[in-house]
This record gives C-alpha cells, structure tokens and sequence, in this order.
C-alpha cells in the first residue's frame, strides 16, 4: 500500500493493519499523534529528553499491547492515557513550581487583550513559560482539554480523575495560567522600561 | 472569551470552560519530538534479536558443526601420528571409539529430537500468535 494511502485511513483501519504487523501503519499511527504525545508527556515532565523517552515508551508500550484494544473509545483516548501514566510514573518526585492564584490579578480578557499585541513567536514562548510553571496534572489537562479538544469524560478517562474533578482542575489551571501570564508581561514590560 | 467568575464547586456546564483564545493560542505550543522518533519507535517495536541466539535451531546448527569439527581434528591429528612420533595415543582410541558412522547417527538423531521439540512447542505454545511462520518462531 502506498505511503499516501495509508496516512488516509482511519485509525481503526490502521489499527487492524497494525495489527497484522504492517510497519507502515504503525508509522502512520506514530506521526498522527506523536506530537500530542509529546507535548502531554512534556507538560508532566517539563524536560525534553525524558519527554521523548517517556512518549517513545508510550508508543512502544501502546503498540505491543495493540491487541488489547476494544474499540470501545477513541484510540487517541487509550493512546493518551497509557502516554499519561509513563509520563506520570517517571516523574516520580518531580516538584513542581506553584504559582500563587490568590493574589489580585487583572481579569483574564485584559490579560488576553495585552497579549494579542505580542508577535506570534511571542506569545508560544509567555504561554510555554506559563504553562511550565502549572502543576503537572493542571498542565496536562489543559493541553488535552485546550490542545487536542478533547472532552471532560475523555481526559476524566485519561487521567483516571473523576469529571469534576477535572472541570476544577481545569478552571484552577485556567486560572493560574492567566496569572502567569500577567506577571511574564508585567517583567517584560518592567524590563523594557 | 469567559468571565473568571465561576463558582468552582457549581461547573457543571463545560461551556463555562470554553476559552476560544487559550484554545487557538495554546495550538501554537504544540510541541515535535525530534525529527528521528518515527524511525526509533518503528525499529524498537520490529526489534530483532540476534536471529539465532537464544532459539533451539541455534544450538542444533551451533553444537552439530562444533562436534564434528572436533571429531575431525582429532582424526587428522590420528592420522598425522601414524609414526607414533608424539605421544598421542589417546586421541585414536578416541576417534577409533567414535566411528564415522556412530557420529552420524548420533548427529541425526539430535537434530531430529530438536526438530520434534521445536515442532511440539510452535503447535503447543500461543506465543506464535503473531508471529509470521514457523521458520520465523525457530530463528526468534
């Protein structure tokens, strides 16, 4: 089967095909969701080696146990949820930086608004900051919320938290970030001054 | 985008967390593995042992050679002591023990024997479930 062809099917096709050990849908599988994985696994971890390690390991882990899945949920459901526990079991003691969000911040439209005035590259590198400085679960779960789209009872599947446990860590993380990104511009703008 | 003013406790519509701007904006951080993971995920799940070690067949093609090849030394040592110039003795009474015939037999009979138990656990064993045949299941 042609490279095209393959990236064209769907992910069950591809599953069925992986399954019968074509190397191609399996690359095809990897390229799809590498990125997220990725990125899920970066937001646990905060550093790029071991999320690289810990995504390859999802992916490897994901793979082999390929034949486990039931097709009762989206594969990028299984997917994430094997990715977030590999990531979640090797950052282990990792302690992350808390950002205090009691303090008096501007709303968040106004911080948006400041922040639309930033350069594309910009505002990738406030939001990485940002995000670096949220807990791992809260960053996690705005990625797969925010990022990928994917629903509350999906990330509450994926992150094995109830679903309002998960709108409040979103609403918390939501929060948070917001008041991250205030007090980036603020340095910027001190700097600058 | 919405107010910050929700009750934590009442968030029971998700639309209170929709947030177009974080949405569109966080796409932007959307972060790439380097540009080798494809290629190390693919060669790590297809990894292939040394073909041979570790399998039944490798001990059959392995042991076989070694014996025989050990037996023909011997022989040929034998045969270069016809004079009785060194004191090796010991090594015809060996290869005169051992016949060329008898070291057949006994080589035929190991590799059937290895053939057998080979066959019994390829039809015995479910760990053949994806593999592709059974050449492929010896040589793993």
């Amino acid at each position: 089967m042609m490279k095209t062809e393959t990236s064209k099917l769907s992910d069950d096709e591809l599953i069925t095909l992986a399954l019968k050990n074509h190397p191609r849908a399996i690359t095809c599988l990897v390229e799809r969701y590498k990125g997220m994985v990725f990125t899920l696994s970066y937001r646990i971890l905060k550093n790029q080696l071991d999320a690289e390690e810990a995504a390859q390991d999802s992916f490897i882990k994901a793979i082999k146990a390929l034949d486990t899945f039931r097709f009762d949920c989206k594969f990028s459901t299984w997917l994430y949820r094997i990715s977030f526990n590999c990531a979640v079991s090797k950052s282990r003691g990792y302690k992350p930086l808390q950002v205090e969000i009691n303090t008096k911040f501007d709303s968040p439209a106004e911080t948006a608004n400041a922040f639309d005035t930033l350069s594309a590259s910009d505002r990738t590198r406030y939001l990485n900051r940002a995000m670096e400085m949220l807990e791992s679960e809260e960053s996690a779960i705005i990625t797969l919320y925010y990022v990928d789209g994917e629903s509350v009872n999906d990330i509450a599947t994926i992150t094995n938290l109830s679903e309002s446990n998960v709108k409040i860590k979103l609403h918390r993380g939501r929060k948070k970030l917001y008041a991250q990104l205030e007090v980036l511009l603020k340095e910027e703008v001190t700097t600058l001054l | 985008m919405n107010t910050d003013n929700i009750n934590i406790e009442k968030i029971d519509d998700e639309s209170q967390l929709q947030d177009n701007w974080l949405a569109d904006n966080l796409k932007l951080t959307q972060l790439e593995p380097s540009k080798d993971f494809t290629k190390n995920v693919v060669e790590q799940v297809f990894v292939k042992p040394n073909p041979l070690s570790g399998s039944p067949l490798f001990w059959i093609l392995a042991v076989i050679p070694s014996v025989i090849l050990i037996w023909l030394i011997l022989f040929f040592l034998s045969s270069a002591n016809l004079g009785g110039h060194f004191n090796l003795s010991f090594i015809s009474s060996i290869v005169n023990a051992i016949s060329i015939y008898s070291l057949t037999k006994y080589v035929l009979m190991v590799t059937f024997a290895g053939l057998f138990f080979i066959g019994l656990d390829y039809f015995l064993n479910k760990r053949l479930l994806h593999r592709e045949s059974f050449f492929s299941f010896m040589l793993i």
